[in-house]
This record gives structure tokens, C-alpha cells and sequence, in this order.
């Protein structure tokens, strides 16, 4: 039987064999805007020129039609009269930004990025919080402000029916936004010493993502997207210590307040997580994204994790994408659906950005190989 | 009793205890334990918490409290030390590579570099390989440090070995590449003396290669 990509996707995430494992990479999945570029132009799909958006743009939606993906998602905008003072430009980290000076946009938090001499990737240049005793003077964001949810609730209303539909706030979660805001160094300094600024910082966060994921869970979309970059290649950035003690109880709190309204719970994080997943599937992540296969083995999470946690992406973009060939991606892709495939649980995608070395066909191998490999029941 | 000191400093700053870090090594002083002993015992707290880091008892975060708090150790001590007999610190010029804005792993290697008693010429981000050549040639440092995060920016590495080796200096000079997507074979291709995957095995080849 053939199902849509709503119901394969809630059939995979709920541990039970769809028709075939869901693809995703239009939804959540991070994005090098010049690899998109080169992709929608290669693909015939246009190429940035007709002013699309990522995540929301026309250009996207023909892509993940032409991939054939099964999600969709929509996000928290600035508000309507911070766009207007705005400009947008997708090869910024956060994309709406105050130009301040030539290449540096400052977010509705004050936090500046600069683009690189390339101009293809953004750094924090300026951390608002940076040197600061306290809080006070420092205007956070209103998630109320005008303008951030219409886009999202007419995008849910069109996908719906199709898709499984996932939310972000519009930008990271607690550890990333908190040294964003205060510097990287500092953050950490902050958490060991458990500092009052800390908590009240890390208080006000909570109150904005709160508030955005019940907006989210009450508009209807089927999975809130927690993305915060805890890990790096070889193991957590921030000790498990300093998580559970700061960040995973504020997690908790909104998780808990989205599930009464049946939303399921995807968190990201780049590199080696696997001291915090029992912890995380214990607050009631369903989730994982995107296992990157360098950093962590798929198949040892889906044995250890995979009753509970869906695992999503998966396919190497530091080794396979750039340096393979189509005949190794989809070899890859075929072992990922032998080993993490069984009984649903398994997502599809690159496992983080796919960056200007690798090759468009070896990007669409990767659709090509699920499409080809990915039907249920799972051949031996 | 500098013996005592010494095992204390080391503990406190295993367990990063900071502030009985300070406190330590203030009291050790102000009853006569040689600042290189203090030094000393400071620097094996960091050794050890980098053994605990490679065990996968500590993490990060232990790393950059480390570092952190042998600075401010070092604080009290380095006008003290100027008056000793010093050796010449041994020099290293550390950046990101040309297109990767990426600092995190280039941070803590510069404190863990610190920490050993290198001399760190840190250029930043985005840096071009010639910065990295002339760099290294005004200051006599006789290490380079690249640091790169991206598959798309490790080739940068190559550039800078060519760039040595076109101004006849290759040889003076070890290079290190270093970061998430950085790979073994990458020694070969882009002609560097090492290549690794994370903060601590840097800072260890690095040491490895001081003797």
C-alpha cells in the first residue's frame, strides 16, 4: 500500500514499517545556501533569483518536490517591523539582520554576524551580553510582536494534509543563544560557576521558546524542532554536567508542554551526542538529528535507542558526499537502511550541510538510493 | 612543603576548582614556593585534565575552564617569573583557515597551547596562507596551526605548505591541521607534518614533537 508522506512519516516515527523509509532535507535539514544555489540551478529549478526564501520560498517547496521529502516546515519570523528595517540574506546564519556596517547584519537580539571574505558563511562578531554584571538594559525579543506567525499558520494550513509539518523558533536553543549572547568562553565560565546572570539569562530564553512552542503546538504543526549545537566531532562541547544542570530541565519544561498537545520532539545537534541521548529520550525527545555518521555510529544508536528515538539523516557530508562516488553514497545509503531501518525509526537525509565540494549527483543519489533500497518489508 | 603545595594545585586544578586555584597558588607563593614550582604543578592539573579529556571523563567545557583558569593563574604569576630564569618560549602561529570562520577548536588549542608555555600568534579567522607564512617569519615561531572545520576549507592547508616551501622555509617549520573534518591521509595530500580531529590530539602531537 502506498501512503503519503503524512502517513509514512507518523508511521516511521511511531516504530512501525511505513511503505519506505521517509526522506527528508527540505525541512530541517541545514543548508549551505550556495550548495542550494548550484543545486535549484543545476535541477532547473531556478537559482535564487526569483527572491525565494529558504524554508519557506517557492524555490524550496519545487525542490523538496522534485526530492520527494516528507516534511515540511515552518518557522518564527522577526517581526514585521524589525523585517522592515531588515535586509535578508540566506548566506547569514540567522538571515534577517540590521546591516550595521558592510557585510554585518545585527539579529533582533543585537547579536552581529559577519560573512566571511567569500561571503558564504557568518561568524558572531558581537555578543550584546559580552562584558556584562546584569540583564538589565538588554531588551529580548517579544515573541507576541506582530507579524512572526503568519507565515507559519498559512504554510501549515497548505501542507498539512500532505506533510508532517515541524517548527522552529527561528533560530538555536539555550547553550548556542546564551553564548551568542555572551560569548562562547564566558557561557561556560558562567555555567560552572552558576552564576545568577546565567540563570535569569537562560530564565528569559526559556520564557521566548516557551511561549513559541506552545503558539506552535496550538496552531497544529506535528513536531517541534529543538536545534542547539552542544557537540562537536569527538564528544559534547558542554560537559553532561552542565547540561543537566542548565539546559536539560528548561528543555524538559517545554517539551512537557508540548506533548500534552501530541507534538512530537526532534533535537539537533552536530557531532558526538551520546552521553546526553538516554537523557534525552528520557525528557521525551522522539528525534535525533542528524547522527553524523564520522562522529557517531547510526546502527549502535538504533540498538541501544531505537525502541524510542526515530534516528534523522545519517548519510556522512564530510567523507561519502565530497569525496565519494554515486556508486558509495548509495552503498552508504543501503547499509544505513539495513542497519537503522528495521522497524521504522529511520529518516533519511544528509547529515548536516552539504558544502560546494560535493556533487550535485551524489547529493541526489542519495533520493535516488531510497527510492531504489528503501522499501518495506527491508530485504535482507 | 612545596611538595604539598605543589600535589594541592595540581588537585584543585584537576577538579577545576578555580577559585581554590587562585587561592592556592597565592598562598604557595606568599610562603616561598618557587613561581616555576607553582608553574609546574599548574601545568600538570592541565595535563592530567587533558587525560581525563581523552578518557572521555571530561569534556570541552573542562578543557576551556582549564585553560581559563591557568590564565588567570598565570596572571599572578608571569611578573614573577620575568625575573627568573625562563626558558625562550616556543612560538606558534594558530588560525583558521582562509574561508572557515570557525574558532571554537582553535580557542581551546590556543589556551591548551598556553597552558604548556607556548607563545601563541593567534591571527584569528579567514586567514589567507600567506598571513600564516609572514606571520611565522616575523616571529621566528617554528610552528603553524591551521585550523579548519569544513571538508571545503582543510585544502587550505596545502596552500600554506606551498607557500613555505616557495619562500624556502618548509623545512624550518612544522605544520598542523587541525579540526572536525580534518582526516589521516590528509598529511600526505596537503604535504602538513600532522592532522588531527580534535584539541587534545594537537596539543599532544605538538608536545610530541617539542620533546
Amino acid at each position: 500500500m502506498i501512503l503519503n508522506s503524512r502517513e509514512r512519516a507518523i508511521c516511521a516515527i511511531e516504530h512501525k514499517e511505513p511503505d519506505r523509509v521517509p526522506l527528508e532535507g527540505t525541512a530541517w535539514a541545514e543548508w549551505s545556501y550556495p550548495f542550494l544555489l548550484k543545486l535549484l540551478s543545476d535541477l532547473g529549478l531556478g537559482g535564487g533569483g526569483s527572491g525565494g526564501m529558504l524554508g519557506s520560498g517557492e524555490e524550496l517547496e519545487l525542490l523538496a518536490r522534485k526530492l520527494g521529502t516528507d516534511f515540511r516546515a515552518v518557522s518564527m519570523d522577526p517581526p514585521v517591523e524589525f523585517r522592515r528595517k531588515a535586509v535578508y540574506d540566506p548566506n547569514y546564519h540567522q538571515p534577517w539582520g540590521i546591516q550595521v556596517a558592510r557585510d554585518i547584519l545585527e539579529d533582533e537580539w543585537g547579536i552581529r554576524r559577519q560573512l566571511n571574505a567569500a561571503r558564504i558563511q557568518s561568524r558572531v562578531v558581537y555578543h550584546p551580553l559580552q562584558g556584562k554584571d546584569s540583564l538589565e538594559g538588554y531588551d529580548f525579543p517579544d515573541p507576541d510582536a506582530e507579524g512572526r506567525f503568519e507565515a507559519a499558520e498559512n504554510l501549515l494550513k497548505k501542507w498539512r494534509e500532505e506533510y508532517l509539518v515541524s517548527s522552529i523558533w527561528g533560530g538555536d536553543s539555550f547553550f548556542c543563544q546564551a553564548w551568542y549572547l555572551r560569548g562562547f568562553t564566558q557561557t561556560i565560565l558562567d555555567m560552572h560557576s552558576n552564576s545568577r546572570l546565567m540563570n535569569e539569562l537562560l530564565d528569559h530564553l526559556l520564557k521566548i521558546f516557551l511561549k513559541a512552542a506552545n503558539r506552535f503546538a496550538e496552531m497544529g504543526v506535528d513536531i517541534l524542532a529543538i536545534a542547539d549545537d552542544v557537540a562537536a566531532q569527538t564528544g559534547l562541547i558542554i560537559s553532561p554536567q552542565l547540561w543537566r544542570k542548565h539546559i536539560k530541565p528548561r528543555m524538559k519544561t517545554i517539551i512537557d508542554s508540548v506533548k500534552k498537545r501530541g507534538v512530537y520532539v526532534l533535537y539537533h545537534t552536530d557531532g558526538n551526542c551520546e552521553p546526553i541521548i538516554a537523557d534525552l529520550v528520557e525528557i521525551g525527545v522522539d528525534i535525533l538529528n542528524p547522527i553524523q555518521p564520522e562522529c557517531m555510529d547510526p546502527a549502535r544508536i538504533k540498538e541501544q535507542y531505537g525502541d524510542k528515538l526515530t534516528l534523522s539523516g545519517t548519510i556522512s557530508i564530510q567523507d561519502t558526499l565530497p569525496r565519494g562516488t554515486v556508486d558509495d553514497v548509495k552503498r552508504e545509503v543501503k547499509t544505513r537502511i539495513r542497519t537503522c531501518g528495521q522497524g521504522g525509526g529511520l529518516i533519511i537525509s544528509p547529515s548536516n550541510q552539504v558544502l560546494l565540494d560535493t556533487k550535485v549527483e551524489n547529493f541526489l543519489a542519495i533520493y535516488d538510493a531510497v527510492r531504489e533500497s528503501g522499501q518495506y518489508p527491508l530485504r535482507a | 612543603m612545596t611538595t604539598d603545595f605543589a600535589k594541592e594545585i595540581k588537585e584543585v586544578m584537576t577538579a577545576l576548582e578555580t577559585e581554590k586555584v587562585i587561592d592556592r597558588v597565592q598562598r604557595a607563593l606568599r610562603l616561598g614556593v618557587g613561581p616555576t614550582d607553582v608553574l609546574d604543578a599548574l601545568r600538570g592539573g592541565v595535563q592530567e585534565v587533558g587525560r581525563k579529556y581523552e578518557e572521555g571523563e571530561y569534556f570541552i567545557s573542562d578543557l576551556v575552564i582549564a585553560g581559563e583558569t591557568m590564565k588567570k593563574a598565570l596572571e599572578i604569576l608571569k611578573p614573577l617569573l620575568k625575573t627568573k630564569e625562563v626558558k625562550e618560549p616556543i612560538g606558534i602561529v594558530l588560525g583558521s583557515a582562509y574561508g572557515d570562520l570557525h574558532d571554537i577548536g582553535k580557542e581551546i588549542v590556543k589556551s591548551l597551547l598556553l597552558s604548556a608555555g607556548l607563545e601563541v600568534y593567534d591571527l584569528g579567522v579567514d586567514v589567507s596562507p600567506g598571513k600564516f607564512v609572514e606571520e611565522s617569519q616575523k616571529t621566528y615561531a617554528r610552528l603553524i596551526g591551521i585550523s579548519a572545520l569544513l571538508s571545503t576549507t582543510t585544502p587550505a592547508a596545502a596552500d600554506v605548505t606551498r607557500e613555505l616551501s616557495a619562500r624556502a622555509v618548509r623545512e624550518r617549520v612544522k605544520v598542523i591541521l587541525g579540526g572536525a573534518a580534518v582526516r589521516d591521509w590528509m598529511v600526505e595530500k596537503f604535504g602538513v607534518d600532522g592532522a588531527v580531529d580534535d584539541a587534545m590530539k594537537g596539543v599532544r602531537l605538538i608536545q610530541s614533537w617539542l620533546g
